[in-house]
């Protein structure tokens, strides 16, 4: 068992590491930067750090 | 073409992806990178472009320019 | 010690020469320090010639003159010939194809060199066509390496060439194998040799795990695999551009590759390669053909983010950093980092790149090396050669058998090969996420093939079957609870009125209604309710703290939360109650209540442990549970006539298949008692008396239950049983095979997120390995996916992620954390969403999943899901905790135990305490620690490993003495099952390491030695000693099976067992003591007075009494040698049976009695009173009749010391009222035989009123001598603890001398 961060895990160094992404149906979803972002959905914020778009999430803004 | 000094420290700076002018001549050029796969590409680029002689155990037993430049006709 | 020959020079070894003679002591039979090749020579060759130039080559070379290396007192030392002694035999051969001279080749290398002996080198020439010939050698690793090997072969064609040009060969080139002791010797006592052992302590000093391909490292084995393979010329040339490119050299791009792959295949964000070194840049030894190389570690850090071109910089600057320091020996490091102790590697894969230039001829003969054995393979070698042939780079995978086979080479090569293609054709500054380590074929297999799961469905609900299940059988059994039979009309009606009175507070699809209600018809009832009328429902284990309680409630703020009870949920919570106690719904429509309910509105709220502290609702959709049922419906084929077990805790999701599935299908659903769930002799008489044919078991629940007495009982009901809930363990599968034959076992898997289960196996028991999790169930996939979110190829482990129609919609009110557990879905159609399960897991090739752990600190412990997050946060919210941390630890094999660590001030007691009244009862940690600090890894990371194991110590010594031989048994059977050294009365079982398992233990040493009959669920409420001794008291009702005839204390063990019958008062508890004295290989059995339990008539004659036993005990056991004991009037019986059974030709080898005498000494002396069977009771536990005057006096006396006699029925009671005269009368009655054997006689020796009993007048009656034991003891004591020590000292050593 590792402790290591995983994709949708905050990097250490508070990097712009992630993207908020929205499908059709309004669904929200934490993704990767450096992964390609899949079919039916979009980027809808970042990149930005993990906890900036966990905020962003919660504020309902995406 | 013969090889002068100068030019063998270009190459191996090249070759270690370097400035020329962080390349010492007088040290040993292992603690900078330079490995047998590296020796050999040296190696076979100088006789292709200069026709040297000398062969791979050569440039490996003392591993530095100044050492080099007698076995490379750069003297 | 004889002085050596002058011609042979004697010199140590080097430590690269010393570890290779190590390592060959270490296994003297092993061949693997062998190092072998060929060259195929095209070309006329003159053997001859070949000979003699081989001679001056070995005569140049010390190595090949190294004869032997023998040990000595002052370390291994190597004998090398003089020059002119240079003697190289040379086997020249004929085969008839190339594939002989291999196969002769192999057989070679596959002999072990005896270095004390030598000779450490073979040369073979065999000519395998006109001009054609192979030459071959062998020579030890401990002199030579692949450098040196390349220096001995050019030599010698330059000496063959010169020789058959007639020339003299020029002169000699190699360097001295002194001078490379001498060089060695000089650098392990340099300043370089320290500052590189510093550089390598520092750089490794966290000591990280090798990276193992195969998951795991092993022993070196005598041979290796090896697989061979070769990059295109064009893929070459694209990764020497590349190469170029990036100003890197083509090896570090083929490292650099190698540390992705070994990195994504791992799961290690932190890779150690090794790379073997050549070690002669700059040294005397580039010219001396010797063992020089050394193998160094690479660390590298591969993350997804990062490009390729990154990762080769890295590549680069790291050897760089290596070659500073490359004299340093790998086994001086591992040494170093104290891992050679451990057995431990430091690196994973090695990297041999070898670009020497191979292009050498014979006198014009060209030849090409082949080689056959590079050294020893302890994981993974990849050796890649630059022949410089215009081939491209040859690439040989070699594996050590022991962990690879050769499919597994053949597939970790296959992908390497597809990845550097790649690579070579793909931008280098994208990040390494867009390259997956799967094959095309293998993504292909594992995305699409193993998971075509699409089936057509109904757009149904979770109710809407139930509802037309209940209108088609409407007088069918629904429901069994006690005694409660409900047919589902009365079901139906019952849930149907209670559904339109919640509608009238608000209960309507997409709204939550919370159940609180303890397992009960009501609590169906009301579950059923809430999905009729539309709702979502979320259960309240009314066990569960107050405040976890209020949470909940205000969390998911439910319209309304229906109770059995008022008082069942905190008080201020503002949500409206639903009490069914005394509530009136004749008024209400007994019709299904009209609702607007679709598929995607929310079926059930289910909260589970969060990791920040906070537990989650889990909002479960109707589409996502109805799938389910359907497929759980398909694949399991539940008919009218089977009848499902309901036993799971409403809160925990596998609940919801126990209540619905059989509802659905017209089955019968059986309720288990609240609490039963965790008792498995309970569950195990439910499931036979109620044959119940299909039930749940979480897996340490179904070890336990599979322990017990009458699991096997259960076998002709049961069809199918299901495990889930945690990783089911092999054993498990087998046990349940051999108890239960012919019943079916199927492995499922799932989280509260997506419906209960999402994938299912059926258990074969003839199946080796971990049984897997299974295959996708209807309309899901699984993906397991590396850390770049790429799918691992089939053995390769990764994360699990969910995706298809069962996913919840996500977490109530918490979005953040819905957006980061349901996430985008790359490989399904547009839009859609995946799951992740923070699940270990990997496919097997047959397209099933295998469960290998958690990526997080979420912990399963006996089914339950914790997130030590939360264990955490609470212990951290504590007063005077500064730092907390919590983890499960299995100090003892199989005991799994929850364990918080605190820093700061706060007594770890109180934290305890504390946390108990907020978590539930299986996330309390079972002992709290307090800490000055936590210990830390090199890196300043908390070091999970180095936190102590909680001592659990009783309060001993200091604690006060139990009172009574209850509380004192107690107190003892505590101390042994917990494995603490003493413990006192008021010691609690769970603040003293106790875990369920262990709960399970001791309630069955309880019930074996103090016979008497208690549930788990007793010690859960009581957990002291005192506590459960009282409990004992009060409702100490003894099970009605303690009072059968036969009544089994110890039926395990190997030897005969011994009969132990009943005194006066006619019951046989009071011989449990003896059963843990003598040992758990000694069964023992009492045998007690028929009618204790029933109204059957007693005995008219002892004679007949005792035939009747003889019936029971052949029918324990059919035939002698018997042993038969008996305390009082069992003594007797013991007598008689004892007769009886010689009567019928068997063979009785012990005969004891306690303090019994034959009849003609009672004869003639006046019968008890009636009301003696009071003082009869009084002595089987242990007392002397003295003030108690009526019934009550009596059972307040048992009481107050304990005895489980005090929880005796009064209809139990009344029988021996009438057992104890009715034993007077027959013994006085009764005419002693002769019994053919010796007597072995224990006598309460304190002065009594009946002074002319005495054990002498069974002279009369037995033939063989009496052997008597006086005890300083009346007679009701002999069966208190220390004269049971004595008696049990004495037969023991009485049975030991019989034998088995």
């Amino acid at each position: 068992m590792s402790a290591r961060p995983g994709p949708f895990d905050p990097s250490p160094e508070g990097r712009d590491t992630h993207l908020v992404l929205e499908n059709a149906e309004g669904r929200l979803s934490m993704w990767p930067a450096w992964r390609t972002v899949p079919s039916g959905w979009a980027a809808r914020s970042g990149p930005a750090p993990h906890e900036a778009c966990v905020r962003r999430v919660e504020a309902g803004r995406g | 073409m013969a090889l002068t000094l100068e030019r063998i420290r270009a190459d191996v700076a090249d070759c270690l992806g370097e400035d020329p002018a962080d390349i010492p001549v007088d040290e040993n050029l292992v603690d900078h990178g330079l490995d047998s796969v590296r020796i050999m590409a040296l190696l076979e680029r100088w006789r292709r472009e200069h026709g040297i002689a000398a062969d791979f155990a050569d440039l490996a037993e003392r591993p530095a320019i100044e050492a080099w430049a007698p076995l490379l006709g750069a003297a | 010690m004889t002085a050596p020959p002058v011609t042979e020079t004697v010199l140590p070894l080097t430590a690269a020469q010393s570890g290779m003679w190590y390592a060959q002591a270490l296994d003297p039979l092993s061949p693997a320090q062998n190092t072998a090749e060929y060259l195929e020579i095209d070309g006329p060759l003159d053997p001859a010639l070949f000979a003699e130039a081989l001679r001056r080559v070995a005569a140049e070379a010390d190595a090949l003159r190294v004869v032997r290396v023998e040990d000595t007192p002052d370390g291994p030392r190597q004998y090398v010939a003089h020059p002119d002694a240079a003697e190289v035999p040379l086997t020249v051969r004929e085969p008839d194809t190339v594939a002989e001279a291999e196969a002769w080749m192999r057989a070679d290398l596959a002999a072990p060199c005896d270095l004390a002996a030598g000779p450490l080198f073979r040369h073979a020439l065999f000519r395998v066509g006109e001009d054609r010939w192979l030459w071959y050698q062998r020579i030890h690793h401990l002199v030579i390496d692949g450098f040196g090997h390349s220096l001995l072969v050019r030599r010698t064609a330059e000496v063959y060439a010169a020789l058959a040009r007639g020339e003299r060969p020029g002169p000699r080139t190699f360097g001295r194998l002194a001078d490379l002791v001498a060089d060695d010797a000089a650098y392990r006592s340099s300043q370089a040799f320290a500052a590189d052992r510093e550089h390598w302590t520092r750089a490794f000093a966290d000591r990280p795990q090798a990276p193992r391909l195969a998951g795991r490292g092993a022993l070196p084995s005598h041979t290796f695999r090896r697989r061979t393979a070769h990059l295109s010329p064009e893929t070459t040339q694209g990764l020497r551009d590349l190469a170029a490119r990036l100003r890197a050299t083509w090896p570090d791009v083929l490292i650099a590759a190698q540390a992705l792959y070994t990195s994504r295949v791992t799961a290690q964000p932190d890779v150690v390669l090794g790379l073997p070194m050549m070690g002669r840049m700059g040294s005397v030894a580039l010219r001396v053909p010797g063992m020089v190389m050394n193998v160094l570690p690479l660390r590298l850090a591969v993350t997804p983010e990062a490009t390729f071109a990154e990762l080769v910089r890295q590549v680069v600057l790291g050897i760089r950093e290596v070659r500073r320091h490359q004299r340093y020996r790998y086994e001086d490091i591992r040494r170093d980092l104290g891992l050679l102790g451990e057995s431990r590697g430091l690196v994973g894969p090695l990297v041999n790149v070898m670009p020497f230039d191979y292009a050498v001829d014979f006198a014009g003969a060209p030849a090409r090396a082949h080689n056959l054995s590079a050294g020893p393979v302890d994981d993974l070698t990849v050796n890649i050669y630059d022949r410089a042939d215009g081939r491209g780079l040859r690439i040989d995978h070699d594996g050590n058998p022991a962990l690879y086979e050769d499919e597994d080479l053949a597939a970790h090569q296959e992908r390497f090969l597809h990845l550097l293609d790649r690579l070579a054709g793909t931008d280098p500054r994208l990040p390494l996420a867009a390259h997956p380590v799967a094959t095309p074929a293998e993504r292909e297999l594992v995305l699409e093939e193993f998971n075509r799961t699409e089936r057509a469905v109904p757009p149904t609900t979770l109710v809407g079957p139930i509802e037309a299940q209940a209108a088609r059988t409407p007088d069918a059994p629904a429901l069994v609870y006690r005694d409660t039979t409900l047919t589902y009309a009365e079901l139906t009606a019952r849930a149907n009125r209670l559904a339109w009175h919640l509608r009238s507070l608000g209960a309507r699809p997409g709204a939550v209604v919370a159940v609180s209600v303890p397992r009960s018809v009501e609590l169906v009832v009301a579950l059923l309710a809430v999905v009729k009328a539309g709702a979502a429902y979320l259960p309240l284990d009314p066990d569960y703290p107050a405040q976890r309680l209020a949470y909940m409630l205000g969390d998911a703020a439910p319209v309304c939360a229906v109770t059995d009870r008022a008082d069942r949920l905190p008080d201020g919570t503002g949500t409206p109650l639903v009490v069914l106690d005394g509530l009136d719904l004749s008024d209400r429509p007994w019709t299904d209540p009209a609702r607007a309910l679709t598929p995607a509105h929310p079926a059930y709220v289910i909260y589970t442990s969060g990791s920040t502290g906070r537990p989650k609702g889990v909002v479960v959709p109707h589409r996502a549970i109805d799938n389910r049922l359907r497929w759980m419906q398909h694949a399991y084929g539940l008919t009218a006539g089977d009848r499902v077990l309901q036993k799971t805790p409403s809160s925990f999701d596998v609940s919801v298949w126990e209540f619905f599935w059989p509802l659905r299908e017209g089955a019968t659903l059986v309720v288990a008692e609240p609490g039963g769930h965790k008792d498995p002799v309970y569950l195990a008489r439910l499931i036979r008396e109620q044959s119940v044919t299909t039930c749940h078991f979480v897996p340490s629940m179904l070890q336990m239950f599979l322990a017990g007495p009458d699991a096997a009982d259960c076998a002709a009901p049961l069809r199918r049983v299901f495990a889930s809930g945690e990783a089911l363990p092999r054993e498990t599968a087998q046990a349940f095979a051999r108890a239960l034959p012919g019943v079916e076992l199927h492995n499922l898997y799932g989280p509260t997120e997506a419906a209960v289960d999402v994938t299912y196996h059926a258990c074969d028991p003839a199946d080796p390995g971990p049984v897997p999790i299974g295959r996708p169930v209807w309309n899901t996939r699984l993906y397991v996916l590396d850390a770049a979110l790429q799918p691992c190829p089939p053995g390769v482990p990764g994360e699990l992620y969910l995706a298809g129609v069962q996913l919840a919609d996500g977490y109530l009110g918490r979005a953040e954390l819905t957006a980061t557990r349901f996430v985008a879905d790359p490989f399904g159609p547009a839009g859609a969403r995946m799951y992740r399960t923070g699940d270990l897991a990997r496919w097997t090739a047959r397209g099933e999943v295998e469960y290998l752990g958690r990526t997080d600190h979420q912990v399963k412990l006996r089914g339950q899901r914790i997130e030590l997050g939360e264990i955490e946060a609470a212990l951290a919210a504590r007063e005077g905790v500064d730092g907390a941390c919590a983890l499960v630890r299995e100090d003892r094999p199989g005991e799994q135990l929850l364990v918080g660590y605190v820093t700061g001030d706060a007594d770890p007691a109180a934290v305890r305490a504390a946390v108990a009244r907020e978590l539930p009862e299986h996330m309390v940690p079972a002992a709290v620690v307090a800490l000055d600090a936590f210990p830390l890894s090199p890196n300043g990371k908390l070091d999970r490993r180095e936190l102590p194991a909680p001592v659990f110590a009783g309060s001993g010594d200091g604690a006060r003495q139990p009172s009574g031989p209850v509380e004192e048994a107690l107190t003892r059977l505590f101390a042994e099952v917990l494995g603490v050294g003493r413990t006192g009365p008021d010691d609690a079982f769970f603040d003293l390491g106790g875990t369920s398992l262990l709960a399970v233990r001791l309630v069955g040493r309880i019930r074996a030695e103090l016979g008497a009959e208690l549930t788990i669920g007793t010690l859960f409420e009581a957990s002291t000693p005192a506590g459960l001794a009282a409990r004992l008291d009060a409702t100490g009702r003894a099970a009605e099976d303690a009072l059968d005839v036969v009544l089994p204390l110890r039926t395990a063990g190997g030897r005969p067992p011994l009969f132990a019958i009943h005194p006066a008062g006619g019951i046989a508890w009071c011989y449990g003591g003896l059963s843990a004295r003598l040992g758990p290989d000694q069964p023992l059995y009492g045998i007690q007075a028929r009618g204790l339990n029933s109204d059957e008539p007693l005995p008219r004659a002892l004679a007949e009494q005792a035939a009747e036993y003889v019936r029971h005990i052949r029918a324990v056991r059919p035939h002698g040698p018997y042993r038969l004991l008996g305390w009082s009037v069992g003594g007797v019986l013991a007598q008689i049976v004892a007769v009886l059974l010689q009567d019928a030709g068997e063979e009785v080898d012990l005969l004891a009695m306690l303090d019994s005498f034959p009849a003609e000494q009672w004869r003639e002396r006046p019968a008890p009173e009636e009301g003696d069977a009071l003082t009869a009771v009084l002595r089987m536990a242990g007392f002397e009749r003295t003030h108690e005057r009526t019934r009550e006096d009596v059972m307040a006396t048992l009481s107050r010391a304990g005895s489980p006699l005090a929880g005796l029925t009064d209809r139990t009671l009344s029988r021996i009222v009438d057992i104890v005269p009715n034993h007077a009368r027959m013994m006085r009655e009764h005419h002693h035989r002769v019994y053919d054997g010796d007597l072995l006689f224990f006598t309460a020796a304190a002065p009594r009123a009946q002074h002319w009993l005495h054990h002498g007048a069974w002279r009369a009656h037995v033939t063989g001598p009496i052997v008597n034991h006086d005890l300083d003891c009346v007679h009701s004591q002999l069966l208190l603890d220390r004269q049971l020590d004595e008696i049990a000292a004495v037969l023991t050593a009485r049975l030991k001398e019989l034998g088995a």
